[in-house]
């Protein structure tokens, strides 16, 4: 996609960053590890090679500035924080492997490494089936949490299985766990939510971005049915113009070869919406993340989806 | 942590002397969870009714206030946080959220008062797009329409305070800055059943100010350490000023999103919150006695015996309609 709001978006995200490492959730606020992941991802995929060097040169320096940054929290265990100050919860080292694994593999394998090993080891709370109909998920499966010693959820679950997947361990028990649980997890109508498919006998209702980063980390999974979640991607994409949904909402479709023909409009339209919101970078990332010709690639994703049943 | 932003003395001073305001202006004494005393002076409730949300909404919240003696005197010049609930937007089922007609009749209301600035915040607990969130709300237009700025709770820049009641073993609480820039913090809930709580109210709102980037979406951590007691370590720290409870249209059944609309027809006010959540569930026909985070809340000096409430406005009975719990044994505790 090449349209002009592309341009001025990567613009504006530079020069949010500042004189700082990296970028914040708010503007002018502390730099955090997810919202600097988010904008060096979309720095990377929505770069087309074309315009000035020094804006290439500029926009490298700043993911450079960034993975390092990063490298600079990991803890000696691998986790990564939220920030220089705040260091737990850990569910941010996933977005970590994530930026190192398309900055520079070789040069970050180290602390890509150590960081796989903290994500492999940990585990979110289980506990024994209820025959009292207040659950309606397994919740003997043991996916990611988002706080250490609690129950484990869709987002935290999707990351840690993409972030194991850019590690090698595609293969790994923990991988078909995490694959298990967010079949699991499923809404039986389509779709997921923050991981709650069935409460006291109803069913929940879907939302975008959880379906999409679910989607995601099921990509060529064997034999997973999930047409009922593209059709509701299908459905819910055209009537949001919220970046955070349309982004993972999107990947999802094109990941999965059902492109959205109305995606470049939808996109400048959430770009037009976002003038003067509070988070500026983390919406621009989204977008521009959205947008970009190579996201999936920089995700692991490159490949089309198999195991499609329907 | 920074020293400098835990406590610091300056809004301490700001919020003791509100308080003592409020308790000279409303014959309800101060320190809410400190100390307790059967000779305590009666907080006062405000009941109001409200048929629907296109009726002037400000004037009747205005009405209300005034029945509370919360007037200029306390609110001039001060920065009002508005703190809706918006658990979990739906555009099929709007009566999950705090409507946004009441909130924009609270922010008409408070600047009519000279307060310097309205702010409205919220972290919702499950859905993380909070611009999705503003979107299928209806939030995003009112917001705009009346300049108002919106903070996302859930993502804002964060302080550590220590924990001021200790139910929990959560020793201190992670908070978002926005509360510090507050003078009077004022929750908004909706009047809903709650499948866990019994009812989730003004207290419960409070859930929804801890960051979820601590806390995560559900914010679990606060359910693994017990959803009555993380209600009043929460309250008791975050030391709100008032609360308005959007019982217009309230929500029974499978609170706290998955009920039924249910036509209650009142607005309800007070500045002790124990004291609003109790009438607000004697409003639904319930028995605050009975819930757990209300009995926490009783032990810890918070008011909720009905003889120690001073009804105002409305009388319950008058307003009282009974909300269908939600057909589980587990309910059989709160009716």
């Amino acid at each position: 996609m090449t349209r002009p709001w592309i341009d001025l978006a990567r613009d504006q995200l530079l020069r949010l960053r500042g004189d700082g490492p990296g970028w914040a959730y708010r503007r002018n606020g502390q730099t955090s590890v997810e919202p600097t992941v988010l904008a060096c991802l979309a720095l990377m995929a929505s770069s087309s090679g074309k315009g000035p060097d020094s804006s290439r040169d500029e926009c490298d320096l700043a993911v450079e500035d960034g993975a390092r940054w990063i490298a600079g929290l990991q803890q000696a265990d691998g986790a990564v924080g939220l920030s220089e100050t705040i260091q737990e919860p850990h569910w941010p080292t996933s977005y970590a492997v994530l930026l190192w694994s398309a900055v520079e593999k070789e040069k970050w394998a180290e602390r890509m490494q150590r960081a796989g090993d903290f994500i492999l080891l940990r585990r979110g709370l289980t506990s024994p089936l209820r025959e009292d109909g207040v659950a309606g998920h397994n919740t003997t499966i043991p996916g990611w949490p988002w706080v250490e010693e609690t129950h484990s959820w869709v987002e935290p679950t999707a990351m840690a299985v993409l972030a194991l997947q850019k590690c090698g361990y595609r293969e790994h028990g923990r991988v078909a766990q995490g694959r298990d649980l967010l079949i699991d997890r499923m809404i039986s109508t389509g779709g997921w939510n923050y991981g709650n498919s069935v409460m006291f006998g109803a069913t929940l209702r879907p939302r975008p971005a959880p379906t999409g980063l679910a989607m995601l980390a099921l990509l060529n999974a064997q034999g997973a049915r999930l047409d009922s979640s593209l059709n509701y991607l299908e459905r819910e994409l055209p009537t949001i113009r919220s970046p955070q949904s349309l982004c993972w909402g999107l990947l999802a479709m094109q990941a999965w070869n059902r492109p959205l023909s109305g995606a470049a409009d939808w996109l400048e339209e959430a770009y037009d919406q976002i003038e003067g919101c509070s988070d500026p970078s983390v919406q621009l990332s989204f977008l521009l993340l959205a947008s970009g010709d190579r996201t999936l690639t920089h995700l692991g994703l490159a490949s089309p989806a198999v195991g499609v049943a329907g | 942590m920074n020293e400098a932003g835990r406590n610091s003395p300056s809004r301490i001073d700001r919020r003791l002397f509100l308080k003592g305001a409020l308790a000279s202006g409303v014959g309800m004494a101060a320190g809410l969870y400190w100390h307790w005393s059967s000779s305590w002076p009666q907080s006062p409730v405000a009941i109001v009714k409200a048929t629907n949300y296109d009726q002037s909404l400000a004037n009747i919240i205005g009405d209300g206030l005034s029945e509370l003696g919360i007037g200029r005197e306390l609110v001039r010049n001060k920065c009002v946080l508005l703190k809706p609930n918006l658990v979990e937007p739906s555009i099929a089922a709007p009566h999950i959220n705090t409507h946004p007609q009441m909130v924009l009749a609270a922010i008409e209301v408070f600047r009519r008062l000279d307060a310097r600035e309205v702010i409205v915040a919220e972290g919702q607990g499950h859905c993380r797009d909070t611009h999705l969130v503003l979107e299928q709300s209806g939030f995003r237009d009112i917001m705009r329409e009346s300049n108002t700025e919106f903070i996302d709770l859930n993502h804002d820049e964060l302080f550590e305070a220590d924990n001021r009641l200790n139910t929990t073993k959560m020793k201190s609480l992670m908070l978002p800055e926005t509360l510090k820039r507050a003078d009077l913090i004022v929750s908004m809930p909706k009047l809903k059943t709650h499948h866990w709580a019994g009812a989730t109210l003004s207290m419960k709102n409070f859930f929804r100010v801890m960051p979820g980037i601590c806390y995560g979406w559900p914010k679990n951590v606060l359910h693994h350490n017990g959803i009555p007691q993380s209600i009043v370590d929460i309250t008791a720290t975050v030391q709100p000023h008032l609360a308005i409870v959007d019982g217009v249209i309230g929500m029974e059944g499978d609170g706290p999103i998955m009920g039924d609309p249910c036509d209650s027809n009142v607005i309800i006010m007070g500045a002790h919150l124990p004291a609003v959540d109790a009438t607000a569930i004697r409003v639904m026909g319930l028995d605050p006695h009975k819930m757990p985070f209300m009995q926490l809340a009783a032990i810890h000096s918070g008011v909720i015996r009905n003889r120690q409430i001073q009804q105002r406005g409305e009388l319950i009975a008058e307003v009282q309609r009974t909300f269908r719990l939600l057909d589980h044994p587990l309910m059989s505790r709160f009716g």
